[in-house]
């Protein structure tokens, strides 16, 4: 029986990237509640606002309003994305029949997918040692999986974009003049820059500085220039259409970009021009140092075949490798705009470092057998005994390293891990409760959860994914100046979580607690009660 | 393939799972039909018509969901590309 080679390479990448989805959904696995960082809320609960009340929104309500109102400079009160992405979300809510799985599950499968476009355009333009080697990199890149599991959920998917945009564009360049010459490349090169503006802007940014670099690399090479009027003006009008689609949100990279917001933050010096990532101490308290360092991100056994690779493309200079070079300093460009003075989402920019680092990698090993000049019969089985011993480092260096800070333990709720920050059951029930029971103009405080200075900026989190889930506007109630009137509010429901108390032994906010029952919501009835949660309503006996 | 992937989605995330990865080929499949009708190499129909229809599909269903059910925009929204599909097969051949 003849075996097929294609089918055979697609199954083994099929394979690799369903590897990728567990060893990113790892949190998600055992415990089927919400988790991730402040940004990662803000998806969630578009998404799910949308599937859940089987409604689109224009206007934000109230529980994501109280936080994302302002973000949107051109349109307040309104998304700040376009809703591309959230929608998406909302439609795997539905068709998976859960709440929470679908969602981040659906997020995972996004976030993941650069694996498959890098996988994609290297197997097209190199074949596939390259491009499998490529994909297992990117599956442990703590750059791409740590920003994930922040929550900055867009932004991951949008870069999977620049792979097959750069490609298209390629595509019609390198045909241009022959018979099968198709503007259909164009085509999509200006339907995916548009989507990938919808996606994140900042994505589209990225693949315009290698577009135009790959133009003029082309047309230096072969000295010559490609312009179509007519395929140009089709193009610009398919991107317009999708521009177009969602103006409130599109015309919001306008002010968002003319703002200075960041730029006195960041020490410019010469310096920067030799670093390819930027200063870690900048990012201090909101980025982790180790996410600034080679070592840690890619490991430092990496490095050879990078500049072995880069070697390669500059040695070789065909169009593939042209396209690689672009990809690499439109990048580079990027990750230097602090220069020109827009340092906004600098750190972002490194984020989409091994979806180009990796594949030069790949290119290093695989090609590093041809830089010996004397043919030799066993060329080919060195090739793949060198692929073999690259694989081999990226599971035993990358992976566990990897495995450090992915693991099923992060964001877990009964653990260090997640105790402060994500939801237990009992919490995750209650919110759940109040969704489908409480009025939708009622608001939700809540006291238990600690709010004191050391623990409050984790703590805040679980008030958040509270409101997440509960689709109300959820406070800590000890912050509030308006204590008196929300005690005799019908507007305000009062949750009293008992749920953090017995692990952290803290007998003065029982006691606190158990009086303020007693005292404070006398005129209150108890409508929820289990597993140590509380939730009581004003009305006067 | 797609029976491992099914499997795969069963496996690690029940029912749910399941059912994501059917949507997910529900609304890619309106774009791997229409690519279906040009000269493109197989991966490229796959890879494309998936970024479309996680994208496009989702955008013209909430367009649709600001005037109707979210749910019922999703059912409009498969329906009408599946026929514009067709419409534009049977435009080319003529």
């Amino acid at each position: 029986m003849k075996i097929n080679k294609n089918y055979v390479q697609t199954l083994i990448f099929v394979l690799v990237y369903l590897f990728a989805i567990y060893f990113w959904t790892q949190p998600l696995q055992d415990r089927k509640v919400p988790y991730g960082e402040y940004d990662a809320m803000s998806h969630f609960e578009v998404g799910d606002y949308m599937a859940y009340n089987d409604k689109s929104f224009m206007y934000l309500p109230p529980y994501i309003d109280i936080r994302y109102g302002n973000d949107n400079d051109f349109k307040p009160h309104t998304l700040w994305y376009a809703p591309t992405f959230h929608a998406s979300l909302g439609l795997m809510q539905v068709f998976g029949g859960q709440r929470i799985v679908p969602i981040f599950l659906m997020n995972a499968i996004l976030a993941t997918f650069v694996i498959v476009t890098v996988y994609f355009v290297i197997r097209s333009l190199f074949g596939f040692l390259p491009a499998i080697l490529s994909a297992i990199l990117i599956v442990f890149s703590p750059r791409d999986f740590m920003p994930y599991i922040w929550g900055q959920w867009p932004e991951r998917f949008a870069y999977a974009f620049i792979p097959v945009i750069l490609y298209c564009f390629y595509k019609y360049l390198i045909n241009y003049d022959k018979k099968e010459n198709t503007p259909i490349y164009l085509y999509f090169t200006a339907l995916f820059s548009g989507i990938s503006f919808l996606i994140h802007p900042l994505a589209f940014l990225h693949v315009v500085f290698s577009l135009i670099l790959f133009y003029i690399f082309i047309a230096i090479k072969n000295k010559r220039l490609y312009i179509n009027a007519n395929h140009i003006i089709i193009s610009i009008l398919i991107f317009l259409i999708l521009f177009f689609m969602f103006p409130y949100q599109n015309f919001r990279i306008f002010p968002e970009f003319s703002g200075n917001k960041e730029e006195s933050v960041f020490k410019l010096s010469l310096s920067r021009i030799f670093s390819w990532s930027p200063n870690a101490e900048d990012f201090i308290g909101s980025v982790p140092p180790s996410y600034f360092s080679y070592r840690e991100m890619h490991g430092l056994w990496t490095l050879p075949f990078l500049v072995i690779g880069l070697s390669v493309l500059i040695i070789n200079r065909k169009e593939r490798d042209l396209l690689l070079l672009a990809w690499l300093i439109g990048l580079y460009i990027m990750l230097h705009r602090d220069l020109f003075g827009k340092a906004e989402f600098l750190h972002r920019s490194l984020s989409a470092t091994a979806h180009i680092f990796s594949p030069i990698m790949a290119i290093g090993a695989i090609y590093l057998i041809n830089l010996v000049k004397v043919n030799f019969p066993y060329k080919k089985f060195v090739k793949y005994g060198i692929a073999l011993i690259f694989i081999y480092f990226a599971l035993s260096i990358n992976m566990p390293a990897a495995s450090k800070i992915l693991n099923k333990e992060i964001y877990n709720p009964y653990t260090q891990s997640g105790f402060f920050t994500t939801l237990n059951d009992a919490e995750f029930q209650a919110s759940q409760w109040i969704l489908d029971n409480a009025p939708k103009n009622v608001n939700v405080t809540v006291l238990g959860i600690p709010y004191q200075d050391q623990v409050l900026s984790a703590t805040s989190k679980k008030i958040r994914w509270m409101a997440a889930v509960s689709q109300h506007v959820t406070r800590f109630y000890y912050f509030r100046e308006d204590k008196e009137i929300i005690l005799k509010s019908p507007e305000w429901y009062i949750m009293l979580d008992y749920t953090m108390i017995g692990p952290l032994n803290d007998q003065e906010t029982f006691n606190f607690m158990q009086d303020f029952e007693k005292t404070a919501l006398s005129n209150h009835t108890l409508v929820y009660n289990k597993d140590n949660i509380e939730v009581y309503k004003f009305e006067p006996k | 393939m797609i029976l491992v992937i099914l499997i795969f989605s069963f496996a690690i995330f029940g029912m749910a799972g399941a059912r994501v990865f059917i949507g997910i080929i529900l609304i890619t499949m309106p774009f791997f039909l229409f690519l279906n009708n040009f000269d493109m190499a197989e991966g490229e129909k796959y890879v494309f018509s998936i970024l479309l229809g996680v994208t496009i599909f989702p955008s013209l269903t909430y367009i649709l969901g600001l005037l109707m059910s979210f749910r019922i925009s999703m059912v409009i929204t498969l329906i009408t590309l599946i026929l514009l599909v067709f419409v534009f097969k049977k435009f080319k051949i003529r």
